[in-house]
């Protein structure tokens, strides 16, 4: 029987850390590297009970990355790493003047979620803009289940001759 | 308590296991609005079809060569058996007949070549015997695709060359054995031909084990140095027991054909072993010892639980999870017997 | 005399190799046949490199040990198939991704290894074909794991990963988010056009990846447990009588294997880009055993000029066979069997050679010793 200095001696202490430590990191690569879509959204948009009709021109960047440009009734899905990102949005008012917004920071929660460019634009926090945009899954072909549809003696229920590598 | 634990120790604690898990599928089935007649008709029907390839194991066994995973070289003369005796295209019974004969050469040259392979490899028979069974199907995979086959019920009907992957044994063999001597009462039936047919192979595996040949082989697989002492040829006896196991292998298949309805080739026959040599196991054999008792408490037990929980576990729970636990379980036993301290190392 | 002796060191050196030498002759004659041009060949095989050779080099510690070729790899396999699924479902992307599916992966790969090591060491003397049935057996669990756990249990809700019914992994799983995310980090153009196109890519950091486990793999040898190892591989008796553990040793070696062949099914199945849910990892025990069997390894003896000869052979053979069926004969099955009967007739060819070879060694030496006691009793 091994007494309790010697199951908490220093190896122990060590292979815990390099436990906790590994598990860190895995729950740091966790949040860094999810990848959520964003649908930068041009259409027109209730929120709060305010209404914001869609812009009619609008240039976004997200990151700093590409620049696109949104004409009404536009929607365009960013795929995101990580939670923390920024959109800059440029826009134009009645007399078509340029408006350079402020870059603005956002955070991502959902594995999908909609981003209202009009809101934004007419001031509202970042946060209120963003809800949660779940897409209606397409209807499936016929269910496919690997484990219907074998005789017993035939095959272990494991794979056959058909190979790809 | 300890008269208990003997009695559960000399049954086997896996086989006991199995046996309640089956008995209860028995006793709830009834209430899962399963007919249990009819149930017994579907255990008993496989039990016929595939008790042959189980028996096919004996052999081998007892002269020591371990357990047969290279039986899908036995079926493979069967297949050969069949494929020929419907060339010929004589229908009904007859065909069985000429099954059986053009079969046994086969089995016969392919067993002569296979045990003295295994002869030559003693100590690690089973891998090798798994891998000969594979490399075999695979190798005869490519034959059914050039061999000559000329009859129209077996090539396929747009190319006019190869073989069909499952050919009909209608209007051949089909329920031969099935429909021969069959009792009915009420939802239950029960096949005589099927059981007659195993039981002449059983008996004669059984006599031959008590001949003079027959006890030197199993002399050899329990005690081959006392064998060679006492002036047995070991390889002789052990080429002779692959032989009659790779034979008996082929019957197996063509008992089985009669009754699933279909001849099965390319990969068919490629993981066959398994439930044969799981079967065995679950009747209580272990790597180097099996009886004529073993094979028919195996084969019913596994045959009982394979056809038992899908039905009974589909009306109960809707999910039909029993593919998955026949793997672990028919595995699982194979592995259990693997590792019994009680093995001769092989 | 000198003569005698170099022809019998050619029928030795021939007896050695036969395997490799039939498949570069099989190879070579299939080259014309199949009638591709040589820079597809090289590209592919550098790609089938790229996948495989983590995984073959995963098989050469427990031949270390002296138990044999470790089919258990295929429990590694399904570790990196289950830390796979998982980043899928969560969509988690490119390297991190990769990484946290190893990170998941570990722990199950070295419960699994742990078992199947446990298990061998009940089953000393028959090591290959118990660690074949653990495969099967595993193979079940992992079903019913992944086809009826994942999404009823195991909180997995992803619809790329699940079925539409709510429960169970889907046959196929794209893996959009990993997709060779290792080979693509860092390419090199070889032998480029003009326009930097063309020519053979070379995914650096997964070559670097490869060549990190070679180096770990030179260096354990050489560590005290690596030394245990090749003890517990000569003779187990006498390990155990110098104080080696014996079977703590041998679980080792096998938990050792099986988390880096969950490593190499990560870095394969990312090169793929597509998963088989049921069907990956009973696929990879065969061919990769197979490739290294191809490169001149035997039970016994393995090493990383085999791994790497064998995966080349290998998969030339494979990618060629198909081809040259179809020039020969007309018909691309055939060649597709072939290489089937191949696979599996190359694996049967070695365990034969590898059991006659060491009959025929204890044979001598029995006696040698038999003839050495004789002198002895004269003297």
């Amino acid at each position: 029987m091994k007494s309790a200095k010697e199951i908490f001696d220093i190896r122990f202490f060590v292979r815990l850390a390099c436990i906790l430590l590994i598990i860190a990191l895995a729950i740091f690569l966790y949040f860094y590297g999810k990848q959520r879509t964003v649908y930068i959204d041009n259409w027109s948009a209730e929120i709060n009970g305010t209404r914001y009709s869609a812009e009619d021109w609008a240039l976004v960047s997200v990151d700093g990355g590409e620049t696109t440009e949104f004409a009404p009734r536009m929607r365009i899905g960013v795929p995101l790493r990580g939670r923390t990102h920024t959109i800059k949005v440029t826009y134009d008012d009645r007399s078509y003047n340029e408006i350079e917004l402020p870059e603005v920071e956002f955070t991502v929660e959902y594995d999908t979620s909609l981003l209202s460019i009009p809101a934004l634009v007419a001031g509202v926090p970042v946060e209120d803009c963003i809800s949660e945009f779940i897409i209606q899954p397409a209807p499936e072909p016929a269910a496919e289940d690997p484990a219907a549809g074998t005789d017993d003696m035939m095959d272990a229920g494991f794979g056959d001759m058909s190979m790809e590598i | 308590m300890e008269k208990v634990m003997s009695a559960i120790k000399s049954f086997g604690l896996p086989r006991l296991i199995i046996s309640l898990f089956l008995l209860v599928l028995f006793i709830i089935a009834p209430f899962a609005g399963i007919n249990v007649g009819a149930s017994i008709t579907d255990v008993l029907g496989r039990f016929g079809q595939n008790a042959i390839m189980v028996l096919a194991m004996v052999p081998m066994i007892h002269s020591g060569c371990g357990l047969n995973f290279g039986l899908p070289l036995g079926i493979i003369s069967g297949l050969l058996g069949a494929t020929l005796a419907i060339e010929t295209g004589i229908p009904g019974p007859v065909s069985f007949l000429l099954a059986i004969l053009y079969s046994t050469p086969f089995a016969i040259i392919f067993g002569w070549g296979y045990g003295k392979l295994l002869n030559r490899v003693k100590g690690s028979e089973m891998m090798i015997a798994t891998y000969v069974g594979f490399s075999s199907v695979a190798f005869m995979s490519i034959m059914w695709l050039i061999l000559p086959f000329k009859s129209p019920t077996m090539v396929w009907g747009y190319t006019g060359q190869g073989l069909r992957t499952t050919i009909a044994t209608d209007g051949f063999y089909h329920h031969i054995l099935r429909e021969a001597f069959v009792l009915r009462i009420g939802s239950l039936s029960i096949s005589f031909g099927e059981i007659l047919f195993f039981a002449i192979f059983a008996f004669i595996i059984w006599a031959f084990l008590h001949t003079k040949t027959g006890t030197a082989m199993t002399a050899v697989g329990s005690n081959a140095v006392f064998a060679r002492a006492s002036g047995i040829n070991i390889d002789k006896q052990r080429t002779l027991s692959v032989i009659m196991s790779t034979w008996l292998g082929a019957l197996g298949i063509l008992c089985y054909q009669q009754g699933y309805g279909f001849i099965q080739l390319y990969q068919g026959p490629m993981y066959m072993a398994m439930p044969a040599v799981s079967a065995i196991l679950i009747g209580g054999a272990t790597v180097n010892k099996a009886s004529i008792t073993n094979v028919i408490i195996g084969t019913i037990l596994y045959q009982g639980i394979v056809s038992m929980t899908p039905s009974v576990m589909n009306s109960l729970i809707h999910t039909d999870m029993s593919e998955v636990l026949r793997i672990i379980v028919s595995n699982g036993m194979i592995l259990y017997a693997l590792t019994r301290k009680t093995g001769a190392s092989r | 005399m000198k003569k005698e002796i170099t022809q019998k060191d050619v029928r030795n050196f021939l007896a050695n190799n036969i395997v490799p030498i039939i498949f570069i002759v099989l190879c070579a004659a299939c080259i014309p046949i199949a009638g591709y041009s040589g820079q597809y060949l090289v590209d592919q095989i550098i790609t089938r490199i790229v996948r495989n050779s983590f995984l073959v080099l995963s098989l050469l510690i427990p031949i270390m040990a002296g138990m044999g070729l470790n089919f258990g790899m295929t429990l590694g396999a399904m570790a990196g198939q289950i830390g796979l699924i998982f980043v899928t479902a969560w969509n988690v992307v490119s390297i991190p991704g990769l990484l946290l599916a190893a990170i998941i992966a570990t722990p199950i790969a070295i419960i699994l290894g742990w078992f199947c090591g446990k298990m061998l060491n009940m089953a000393k003397g028959r090591e290959m074909i118990t660690s074949y049935m653990i495969s099967f057996f595993m193979n079940g669990v992992y079903q019913l794991v992944v086809l009826y756990g994942m999404g009823s249990v195991i909180p997995v809700h992803s619809s790329q990963v699940i079925l539409p019914r709510g429960y169970g992994a889907r046959n196929t799983i794209d893996l959009l988010n990993v997709r060779k995310s290792i080979d693509n980090f860092w390419t090199f153009r070889l032998f480029a056009n003009e326009n930097g196109t063309g020519g053979l890519t070379i995914p650096v950091l997964t070559f670097i990846l490869i060549a990190i486990l070679c180096v770990i793999i030179v260096w354990f040898r050489k560590t005290k447990l690596g030394q245990d190892m090749r003890a517990v591989g000569q003779d187990m008796e006498v390990a155990r009588e110098a104080g080696i553990k014996v079977e703590r040793t041998r679980i080792l070696a096998i938990i050792i294997s099986t988390v880096f062949a969950a490593y190499g099914m990560i870095i394969y199945l990312s090169n793929m880009g597509t998963l088989n849910t049921y069907n990956s990892h009973s696929q990879i025990g065969m061919f990769s055993i197979a490739a290294l069997l191809v490169g001149g390894a035997s039970v016994s003896k393995a090493s990383i000029k085999n791994v790497f000869l064998g995966i080349v052979l290998f998969h030339l053979m494979f990618i060629l066979t198909p081809q040259a069926g179809r020039n020969l004969i007309g018909q691309a099955q055939i060649g597709e069997f072939f290489r089937v009967f191949v696979s599996y007739g190359v694996i049967t060819l070695s365990l034969v050679l590898y059991e006659i070879r060491t009959r025929r060694e204890k044979a001598e030496s029995a006696k040698t010793l038999a003839l050495s006691q004789k002198q002895e009793a004269n003297a």
